[in-house]
């Protein structure tokens, strides 16, 4: 086998197997190890004990459970309550009302892991109308923008249609994630385009070493020509005539205006961000 | 005819490494002794029928192993005027073909491995060698452009001329290989072969390694002589028609003269490999170490690596982004 393609394979596999390992050791050792949170909850004025609710029914009682179990988990890494909320009314159909819901619910049972209404996530999904929300309070707040907001819902709605559960994990997941991390990256890859990706470096490398040349040429004009071998007899360039064309430089006038940027909209006492899955 | 070692009595052969007869049996170094040929291909060693076609020129004894030189093959016309010996040994040949094919990934596993080499021969080709006075006349026009801006304009002037070019070029020893064996691209591909050590013809530079007289005569391949160096000449004539745009040809006369023409043999490793019935040849020059030849292809090797590669670069660009994201 060729040597450089081995050397690359194997450098490759290095740099993988270390990025892997890097990656588990951060997420784990570092971010929801070292740097997990050590205070307990403090809050004992919460009406509930509950986080999942299921009012839309999208769940099943397993779901629901393993859910419940994960947040309990995660609640202990990042020191702030995560509320899930799943609502069916077709009243809230906008960003404001559903805003409203989401602080309110958290507001009303008093959530929070070091006071009532402190450091805690609520996130509330329409499945009437399709509209969800997140709202972010105390330490929360402080560590999830709007971006980090938009990205994990995002993320969230990705699929949340074909597998709610599977959804809200990942929303679980993220959000603990992002509370611990470096914040530095906000994006996911899907696997389907780092196959395709593979794929084409892939066939790029296929179709490379399969260009089968049988070898190059290596001769040149002087080649058999000894030294002095040219002899010039005549060599004239008689200017016959000359014409100038003109045209006009088209210029570029327009120019699009951009988007405009979204505002952080206060919560409680937070940040928050919407999305929508019609 | 043979040489024989006066000391041992074994084949005497020519070995490009060292530049010198040497005894195969013994070592001895310039012991030849030339046996004459005593009967039409019969071998002189052992008395063994050796067989050739109508152009064989050197061969080998298949029963003694002895390297002959036909000598009634080299009369007349037929006897070759100029031979650049081989300075690339059998050894050479074969790591300058394994390094060529090094970077190769999609090669059968034995292409290239040490018992297949094994059947890598020198052969002498037969080259017949043009030396061309060429006369090129040219006139046309050509246009030189000039482009700028200036305000909200951008003016283009085109200048147009007369151009007449006249020259001439002596063409040196132009090889066009004269056996139909021989595939004609691949020889080409083969040059140059560096005619530093060409010299008259020496039967000594034969022992060793195989040789056909030529088949094809130099008439016959005159008009490949003369397609190289036309095209060799259009190259002069596009260097002298730099800073035209657009050249509009009115007249391109090439006369291609030929001064003198020599029949030559030029050294050549060849090497035929079988792969699934099929054979590739490949050939080195026995001068320059030039490696030509299209390899075949392991389908098996093929979607072996080629489903590895995804593999391992899925892999690592799962663990990359997991890693980014992570952070």
């Amino acid at each position: 086998m060729n040597r450089l393609y081995r050397n690359v394979v194997t450098g490759l596999l290095i740099a993988a197997l270390a990025l892997g390992g890097l990656g588990l050791f951060l997420q784990y050792g570092v971010f929801q190890g070292i740097l997990a949170s050590k205070t307990e909850r403090t809050n004992t004025e919460c009406l509930t004990d509950e986080r999942v609710f299921d009012n839309a029914d999208v769940l099943t009682d397993s779901e629901e459970e393993r859910l419940r179990n994960l947040i309990a988990k995660k609640e202990k890494v990042i020191g702030a309550d995560i509320v899930l909320v799943t609502i069916r009314d077709s009243s809230i159909n906008d960003y404001y009302s559903i805003r409203e819901y989401a602080q309110n619910y958290y507001e009303e049972n008093l959530f929070g892991w070091n006071e009532a209404n402190g450091d805690g996530v609520i996130y509330v999904d329409n499945w009437a109308t399709g509209y969800c929300w997140m709202c972010t309070t105390g330490r929360a707040a402080e560590k999830l923008d709007d971006n980090t907001i938009q990205y994990i819902i995002d993320r969230t709605n990705d699929i949340v249609n074909s597998y709610p559960f599977r959804a809200y994990r990942t929303m679980v997941r993220e959000t603990a994630s992002e509370m611990q991390n470096l914040n530095l990256f906000h994006f996911h890859v899907k696997n389907i385009w780092l196959l395709l990706v593979a794929l084409v470096i892939t066939v790029a490398v296929v179709v490379i070493n399969l260009m089968n040349n049988k070898g190059e040429t290596t001769t040149n004009r002087s080649t058999y020509v000894p030294e002095g071998g040219v002899k010039m007899n005549e060599r004239q360039d008689f200017f016959l005539r000359s014409h100038v064309h003109r045209v006009r430089i088209e210029r570029d006038h327009g120019s699009g205006g951009g988007h405009g940027g979204g505002g952080a909209i206060g919560g409680t006492g937070g940040h928050g961000g919407g999305g929508g899955r019609h | 005819m043979f040489y024989r070692c006066k000391n041992c009595g074994g084949n005497v052969t020519y070995h490009p490494e060292k530049k010198k007869m040497i005894c195969e049996s013994c070592g001895s170094e310039e012991s030849q002794q030339m046996i004459p040929q005593q009967e039409v291909h019969i071998c002189s060693n052992c008395g063994g029928v050796i067989e050739t076609t109508e152009h064989t020129l050197a061969c080998r004894c298949p029963f003694c192993q002895t390297f002959h030189i036909l000598e009634d093959q080299m009369e007349g016309e037929r006897k070759p005027q100029l031979i650049l010996p081989f300075r690339i040994g059998k050894h050479q040949a074969t790591e300058m073909l394994q390094k060529s094919f090094a970077g190769k990934l999609f090669l059968p596993a034995d292409f290239c491995s040490v018992s297949s080499l094994e059947t890598m021969q020198g052969v002498y080709v037969p080259f017949w060698m043009y030396d061309l006075h060429s006369h090129i006349h040219f006139e046309g026009e050509g246009d030189r452009v000039r482009v700028w801006r200036q305000g909200d304009y951008e003016y283009t002037e085109t200048r147009i001329f007369r151009i007449v070019r006249d020259f001439e070029v002596d063409y040196d020893k132009v090889p066009v290989d004269a056996s139909i064996v021989m595939e004609d691209d691949m020889m080409d591909l083969l040059e140059p072969f560096g005619y530093d050590e060409l010299g008259d013809f020496a039967p000594e530079y034969l022992s060793g390694f195989q040789a056909d007289s030529y088949e094809e005569s130099s008439e016959q391949v005159l008009l490949r002589a003369e397609q190289k160096v036309d095209r060799y000449s259009e190259g002069y004539l596009a260097e002298q028609n730099a800073g035209y745009a657009v050249i509009r040809p009115f007249s391109n006369r090439k006369n291609n003269q030929v001064k003198q023409s020599s029949f030559a043999f030029l050294p050549v490793w060849r090497y035929i490999y079988r792969y699934n019935g099929k054979d590739y040849t490949f050939y080195v020059n026995g001068q320059t170490g030039k490696t030509i030849g299209a390899p075949p292809i392991s389908w098996t090797r093929l979607a072996g690596l080629s489903a590895g590669t995804f593999v391992v670069l899925f892999f690592f660009l799962r663990m990359l982004f997991y890693f980014l994201e992570v952070l």
